[in-house]
């Protein structure tokens, strides 16, 4: 097995590539490279999520009428050529409101994501690294905001706010959601911190916050990642849910609006199905987006769940890893 | 008669036996249980097929021991279970034959159960309970949720249509067997030390009678007392139930003193088969003489090491000549038109085959063969030539404190000097305190009692004002060198930032060329190359060279090497030890060695103390030490401690006491 261990020989070590400052264009070629490296599933996750954030830079631009607009209809308008995604029952464009609403959506997903992924890192890098007092008093912390109970106490907070826009929801869905990455971050830093490279860095005299930012969080970037994602997920999905229910800024629209006011116009029993299904199935691609990210994230860093698949193929069958080792005694290399 | 000299004759007596049956009109030699026949396997792999056994015979014969040794990634353990078929893809076995010939499958399959064509049922009905496998590591191949008992039940009922109760007494059997008091079957096998759960490992294994049975570096990861013990009960096993047994290890001189037969593979191919009593007079092979040459011998003279330079090739392709010849003394350009074909070498016992035309057995080295002498020729130095002393600890003490109050006194009242240009050797087996002392003394741990001295004065390492000021005078060098490098950063930022901390007190800054100076230093040549290499790119001997590298740019007076060569392959561990060795010199280095195997620390060391259970036994300067061993523990290390010429000296009496108690404590000892 030992064999398969990519060490070169003494006399020609791998050719390291040349590390120098790379300018802006090669760095954008390298971040091509990256890209052309990941997953299958982190690629068409990056690739729909990029779909998104377009959207939600250039969306009102792009969107052909004002998604407040109102006409003096009083039932929803099936899609048609003027209408792609139908009407609301006041006349308000569907589309137009899916394409406005996609930037409060995604602006609030990713600040919470950045929030509470900081507030996690922190937390979950402190305590695992400090040990002793200082983790039992965060670990304290962190699991009494695991057990609250986020959506009541959400609606509570946010309906005492006035004027909810995105930054105070974002704040308070971090506040709510940065735990449980923090746990996770720990666990691995006590996993970390023991390990020999950490033992020699502290051996070279290097002082603990370097250790922290330049040993051990570079080791959890996958980890970090994969917590960021999932912070995203859950605030667009709370987001939603709470705006749906009605606790929202209707002076802005998201896509849990356009949900609200379907409801509220009695969509379903309507059968005016373009209404709900086109801004539900907008969150449920955005929601599926990062779950592939999330999945090829996790591909990354195990790369037992990548051990690649052609290789296990041989011939037309797929081998099972309890099967004994084939045989194949005509065997030339590269014919399967 | 010792031991050995008893299995030699029984093997002599074999062979006769076989001859008078060949003259009986029966076909050949005794036939083995498991013929394996130009077997090859391939690892498929994007970049290449790696080709990780190619065209291997090997045979067994019953109730008798046959060893494979050869460094890491020669493809011992991949020929052993490939031939048993438990490789999973991306191996495949693409050539050869693999029959088994066991007694109870002989009326099914008179002419052999052919391996390699068998289907799933098949493989099920012969592994386990006609070739059974002894892992290395029997932590993981055990359950950690079941009793001992319960699994070598399970085991039994697989494979035998038995009653619970039957199964039972067997089982309660088994563990008296090897050794294990009947009552310890409740336990779980995390109450059982590393000792006990490979004799559990044993038991599971006979638990069926098989015929063959894979041993895979049982005894590695053990301490030499143990595996003392536990390669005496193999043997005594062995001839009481005839069984035969493929013995994989790295330790050559285990082998010599274990196997009947010596089989040496080096990048997939077998260069030498050969009764051991051959092997142990010296070998043919230059890479079995070189293995030979890389172990420090405990008794008799001290005799001239010799490594092996460089490492193993590139598997992937095809290989011209002969593999071996870019590391090779005797390399001569026909080296590279040998088809590698094993021949009888002329003079020596039938059977002793190698696959080097060129090379006579006993043939001298050439001048050019790289000698490792220099550090270890030298003579004891007596204490009054002793450089300046440096760093001192006195009545050294650390307790771990249990959670319900109990006190693990792991060091118990340590005092030790270290001197300039002298090397310390502390020799314990694993939980003797010996690398606690080592983290004491770096100031990686808070200290329970006593005091460091450094240059006459007491010092506290691990207060914050003193650390960076310690760490510039103390530095310790990690045992793996797998895990001590970032594998994140380049060898170059790994350098840089030692440099960088204690430029102030070594007026050197961090730049490029001070890298390129200090892997200079450590041998790595071209630096270029190595300058902006990851670890991952590096070999383990590369790796521990950095690691040496960046104690080195703080520009210590003392050096702490954790077991410095543990991890490495056995022909890489005299080159990092020379290293260290020529650094002492060169810098008039304080060392301190702390190790388990007493043999390289004679070798290497002015001054060996011993270490059991937190204190230290006894200390002398090593060679006097070594060859007059006045404490009963110090006995007993040196007499268990792997020796090609003497598996059965005597164990002192006080020794044998000690081995006693020691197996006794074995229970939960961790």
């Amino acid at each position: 097995m030992a064999a398969l261990r990519k060490l070169p020989s003494d006399a020609a070590p791998a050719a390291a590539p040349p590390r120098g400052r790379l300018g802006t264009v090669a760095w954008m070629t390298s971040l091509g490279g990256v890209y052309g490296r990941l997953p299958l599933k982190a690629k068409i996750g990056l690739a729909i999520l990029g779909v998104y954030i377009l959207v939600a830079i250039i969306g009102p631009l792009l969107a052909p009428y004002s998604p407040d607009a109102t006409s003096t209809q009083s039932i929803p308008e099936a899609p048609n050529i003027h209408h792609l995604f139908g009407t609301s029952a006041t006349g308000g464009d569907v589309l137009s409101q899916i394409l406005t609403g996609t930037r409060a959506t995604v602006v609030l997903g990713l600040m919470t994501g950045v929030i509470a992924t900081f507030l996690s890192v922190l937390v979950g890098t402190a305590a695992g690294y400090l040990g002793g007092y200082a983790d039992e008093g965060l670990s304290l912390i962190s699991n009494v905001f695991l057990v609250l109970p986020a959506l009541p106490l959400l609606v509570v907070i946010l309906g005492y706010l006035p004027h909810t826009g995105e930054v105070p929801t974002a704040i308070v869905l971090s506040a709510l959601g940065w735990a449980w990455g923090a746990r996770v971050i720990r666990a691995q830093t006590m996993s970390l911190r023991n390990r020999d490279f950490v033992l020699a860095a502290r051996e070279v005299g290097e002082r603990p916050w370097r250790i922290i930012v330049f040993e051990l969080l570079p080791n959890q970037i996958g980890l970090i990642a994969a917590s960021f994602v999932g912070t995203v997920l859950y605030a667009i999905l709370t987001s939603v849910a709470l705006a749906f229910i009605g606790i929202t800024n209707f002076s802005d629209w998201n896509y849990g609006d356009i949900l609200y006011w379907a409801d509220n116009g009695s969509a379903v029993q309507l059968g005016a199905w373009w209404w709900y299904m086109f801004p539900g199935m907008a969150t449920a691609v955005l929601g599926m987006s990062l779950v592939l990210i999330n999945f090829g994230l996790d591909e990354l860093s195990n790369p037992r769940l990548r051990s690649s698949r052609s290789l296990r193929k041989l011939g037309k069958r797929s081998w099972r890893p309890a099967d004994p080792t084939p045989v194949i005694l005509d065997y030339v290399e590269g014919s399967l | 008669m010792t031991m050995a000299e008893e299995r030699d004759l029984a093997v002599a007596q074999a062979a006769s036996n076989g001859g008078a049956a060949a003259g009986t009109g029966d076909s050949g030699p005794a036939r083995p249980v498991l013929d394996i026949r130009g077997l090859s396997i391939n690892y498929r792999s994007e970049s290449g097929d790696v080709r990780a056994v190619r065209d291997v015979d090997l045979a067994l014969h019953p109730g008798r021991i046959v060893g494979l040794a050869g460094e890491s990634g020669c493809g011992k353990s991949t020929l052993a279970y490939g031939a048993v078929r438990l490789l999973r893809p991306p191996a495949i076995v693409t050539s050869g034959a693999v029959t088994y010939h066991g007694r109870r499958l002989a009326a099914r399959h008179p002419q052999g159960f052919d391996v390699l064509a068998a289907d799933d049922e098949g493989l099920k009905s012969i592994r386990w309970r006609e070739i059974a496998i002894v892992f290395q590591s029997a932590m993981n191949a055990l359950n950690p949720v079941l009793r001992v008992e319960e699994q070598i039940i399970d085991g039994i009922r697989a494979h035998m249509p038995v009653s619970h109760e039957q199964a039972h007494d067997r089982a309660r059997e088994l563990i008296e067997m090897v050794g294990i008091k009947p009552e310890r079957l409740r336990a779980y096998p995390h109450e059982l030390s590393g000792g006990m759960r490979q004799r559990v490992m044993i038991a599971m294994a006979l638990s069926v009678d098989p015929e063959v049975v894979i041993m895979d570096e049982p005894t590695t990861g053990l301490d030499v007392i143990v595996q003392k013990e536990i390669l005496k009960e193999v043997l005594e096993l062995k001839d009481r139930l005839g069984f035969a047994v493929l013995f994989i290890t790295h330790d050559l001189s285990l082998l010599l003193e274990v196997a009947d037969q010596v089989m040496v593979m080096y990048a997939g191919q077998m260069v030498e088969a050969a009764p051991t009593a051959d092997v142990r007079t010296g070998g043919t092979h230059p890479y079995t003489r070189g293995l030979l040459g890389s172990f420090p011998r405990l008794r008799g003279p001290r005799v001239q090491l010799t490594g092996i330079p460089g490492t193993p090739p590139d598997l992937r392709g095809a290989l011209r000549g002969c593999p071996f010849h870019p590391r090779c003394a005797f390399a001569q350009d026909a080296c590279l038109q040998i088809d590698m074909t094993l021949a009888q070498v002329p003079g020596m016992q039938p059977g002793h085959v190698s696959a080097c035309p060129f090379v006579a057995p006993g043939q001298p080295l050439p001048e050019a063969a790289m000698v490792i002498d220099r550090a270890t020729g030298v003579e004891d130095k007596s204490a009054a030539e002793a450089g300046d002393l440096v760093l001192a600890g006195v009545d050294l003490r650390k307790d771990y404190g249990g959670r319900r109050g109990q006190v693990v006194s792991a060091v118990k009242g340590v005092s030790l000097e270290l001197h300039r240009g002298r090397v310390v050797a502390l020799v314990g087996e694993s939980g003797s305190g010996k690398s606690t002392i080592a983290k004491l003394l770096a100031g990686q741990e808070k200290r329970t009692g006593g005091s460091i001295v450094l240059d006459g004065k007491t010092i506290e390492p691990s207060r914050r004002g003193n650390f960076r000021a310690y760490k510039s005078e103390v530095q310790m060098v990690f045992q793996d060198p797998f895990a001590s490098l970032n594998p994140l950063h380049t060898v170059r930022y790994h350098l840089q930032r030692a440099l960088a901390v204690h430029s102030s007190r070594t007026g050197r800054e961090p730049s490029v060329a001070e890298v390129e100076r200090l892997l200079g230093q450590v041998k790595l040549n071209p630096v270029e190359k190595f300058r902006d290499a990851y670890p991952h790119e590096l070999s383990g001997g590369q790796r521990q060279r950095v690691s040496i590298a960046r104690a080195l740019a703080a520009e210590p007076r003392v050096l702490l090497a954790d077991e410095p060569v543990s991890m490495l392959d056995v022909s890489i561990r005299l080159e990092i030890l020379d290293l260290i060795a020529e650094l002492r010199t060169k810098f008039q280095l304080a060392i301190l060695y702390i190790t388990h195997d007493i043999a390289s620390a004679r070798y290497f060391a002015d001054e060996i103390l011993v270490m059991h259970h937190g204190e230290i036994v006894e200390r002398g300067p090593a060679e006097q030490l070594v060859q007059n061993p006045t404490h009963p523990y110090t006995q007993l290390l040196i007499a268990s401690s792997p020796d090609p010429d003497t598996f059965a000296s005597e164990v002192p009496e006080q020794a044998a006491v000690l081995v006693k108690e020691g197996l006794e404590k074995e229970v939960a000892s961790d």
